[in-house]
């Protein structure tokens, strides 16, 4: 019973990575990014491969972490790149989101393939050596475990105190009217473009840590970016909080719910979940209170 | 390479992407929810056939009646809801079909699928080979192009088109706008599941990985990447999507390999039309 909280609390946390990634990226950039498990494979891949070509030069932990940096760096690259190329030319013709999804659809499925074409379909692990530091009679915690639950209170932290500055507000404004926001000065390109990176970030450190945890398969992304979006809608676009709790019930759901039924239903649960919030509170469980008008 | 069975996929995706395109072409209403419904055909008639030892055509009905109350459901949960959030629903619609196909085991056969479907009877004469396919299918394909072509030109339609591009007008206009969402979602539930039951028969097995998101997401680009709201763009998109395997497979590469670079040009394809030519390659309404 401790032992399912215990892994509720650490996938959760997890999963709020990611959902604080997509909620920066969907609130500043109005895209319904589903790129954004592109980006949690590749971060995976990139530390592998760097990770094999620096082996053989440097030592172990040096490597790692040059290549964990330089994964990073690929992937906040990459972000930009597919802003110059795809998002921005949308933003500028004002299309509407479901059009945006489409275009983000296009570009998570051409990363996959990209990289199932030269990396092949099968699952790679970064590291399956584990040992169990923490053990008594009621849970067990791995190391890996345990710096997952550090690494990921650190950001989701970070990210919470980060939303008490003047940039959060920037995003704010753009979310509520990118024109207006424009006239009173606020560089709409520059935070469009930071938090794309901030989110990417953000959901790389996320992936990073299940390829350590577990191992990972090119196709896993859109299964954890929608579970992340499913997480955001039933939040409540506006609301970072909302989104960390929102990530909590989904994964208490997922984790509880193997005691009563098996585990193919995990899905249907999440999704049922989604449309019953869509139905009743569409604004999602916490929201801002808005004019009519302007909804 | 399979000619027969190259037309037989070009009529059933014809099928598909046409009455997907009602919905999201004339009606505006992006809708991932085809793979499910798709589905629905193949495994009610299949069931019908195989429990209650029906003949086709009756199966073909009622998986059609099913359809149309399936679509009446999620059309009842979904009516209120726009753009993106509709997408959303249908999208997690198609989820949790998907997970019901696929994991209620007593009933579809979970990931085994459901083999040794009977064949086709036309009045006592056993359809067999891909021939007899093929004319049964182009039967009903042409059947749903000729409906929409006379579709095209009733009142009806525009009543949609209206709906797509000024939600506020059709109300103030007075017109019923949940009911002609309802119509428009149930005969593009009755269509798709004539393409699911075609689909059953033709292979003689089904399973679920047949329905799954990806194949919703084939549909939807294949009206995109044709053109929305007319006739010729959804056909273009569906024979151009079916074609496009065979000629990756004319470069020498190992089959899994094939599979990424067709989605590498599928995906590649998308982009680019969402990108330089929103409304498609025929369509004349874009999404914006």
């Amino acid at each position: 019973m401790i032992q399912i909280l215990i892994n509720s609390i650490i996938s959760a946390l997890a999963l709020s990575l990611v959902a604080l990634g997509f909620n920066l990226i969907f609130n500043a950039t109005k895209v319904f990014h589903l790129a954004h498990g592109a980006m949690y494979v590749i971060a995976v891949y990139g530390v592998y491969e760097f990770n094999n070509y620096f082996n053989q030069i440097l030592p172990q932990s040096i490597s790692i972490s040059i290549s964990i940096i330089l994964s990073l760096l690929l992937t906040s690259l990459l972000i930009i790149v597919i802003e110059y190329l795809v998002y921005r030319p949308l933003y500028r013709k004002n299309v509407n989101s479901a059009i945006s999804l489409i275009s983000s659809l296009g570009v998570y499925l051409l990363i996959v393939n990209i990289i199932t074409f030269f990396f092949g379909n099968e699952s790679i692990s970064l590291d399956n050596n584990y040992k169990i530091v923490v053990s008594n009679d009621y849970f067990k915690l791995t190391d890996i475990e345990l710096w997952h639950l550090i690494i990921s209170l650190a950001l989701v932290t970070v990210v919470l105190l980060l939303s008490r500055t003047k940039f959060y507000t920037h995003i704010r404004a753009i979310t509520d009217n990118y024109n207006v926001a424009e006239k009173f000065g606020i560089n709409v390109q520059r935070t469009r473009i930071i938090s794309l990176i901030a989110g990417t970030i953000l959901v790389g450190i996320a992936g990073i840590m299940k390829g350590y945890e577990i191992a990972i398969e090119p196709n896993v992304g859109l299964t954890i970016v929608l579970t992340a979006s499913v997480a955001v809608i039933v939040g409540g676009i506006n609301s970072l909080i909302g989104t960390i709790i929102a990530c909590f019930v989904i994964s208490l759901i997922d984790n509880f719910s193997v005691l009563f039924l098996s585990a193919q239903w995990k899905d249907m649960l999440t999704y049922t979940l989604l449309i019953v919030v869509l139905i009743f509170y569409q604004q999602g469980l916490i929201s801002v209170k808005q004019r009519i008008e302007t909804r | 390479m399979n000619w027969l069975h190259i037309l037989f996929m070009c009529e059933i995706y014809v099928i598909l992407a046409l009455s997907s395109n009602l919905v999201s072409g004339y009606t505006g209403l992006l809708s991932f929810a085809n793979a499910a419904f798709y589905g629905f055909g193949a495994y009610v008639t299949t069931l019908v056939m195989k429990n209650f030892g029906f003949n086709y055509f009756p199966s073909l009905l009622i998986a059609i009646a099913f359809n149309i109350l399936i679509s009446f459901i999620i059309t009842f949960f979904s009516i209120r809801l726009k753009d993106l959030y509709f997408t959303l629903a249908t999208l997690a619609f198609q989820v949790i079909i998907f997970s019901i196909l696929y994991n209620w085991e007593n009933v579809t056969g979970g990931s085994y699928g459901i083999s040794e479907i009977p064949g086709v009877k036309v009045f006592g004469y056993q359809l067999n080979g891909t021939e007899d396919y093929v004319i049964l299918g182009g039967c009903f394909t042409l059947m749903v192009i000729s409906f929409f072509y006379f579709f095209q030109r009733t009142p009806f339609v525009r009543l949609l088109e209206c709906i797509r591009d000024r939600e506020l007008g059709a109300i103030s206009l007075g017109k019923n706008i949940s009911y002609y969402k309802f119509i428009c979602n149930s005969v593009a539930g009755a269509f798709i599941a004539i393409a699911g039951s075609l689909f059953a028969v033709y292979n003689s097995y089904i399973d679920a990985s047949s329905f799954t998101l990806n194949e919703s997401i084939l549909i939807v680009s294949m009206i995109l990447i044709g053109g929305t709201g007319n006739l010729i763009g959804p056909i273009f998109g569906a024979c151009f999507y079916v074609m496009l395997p065979e000629l990756t497979r004319l470069i020498p590469i190992d089959s899994t390999q094939g599979a990424s670079l067709q989605m590498i040009i599928y995906s590649l394809i998308l982009i680019l039309v969402v990108r330089f030519k929103p409304n498609g390659l025929f369509g004349k309404f874009k999404f914006q």
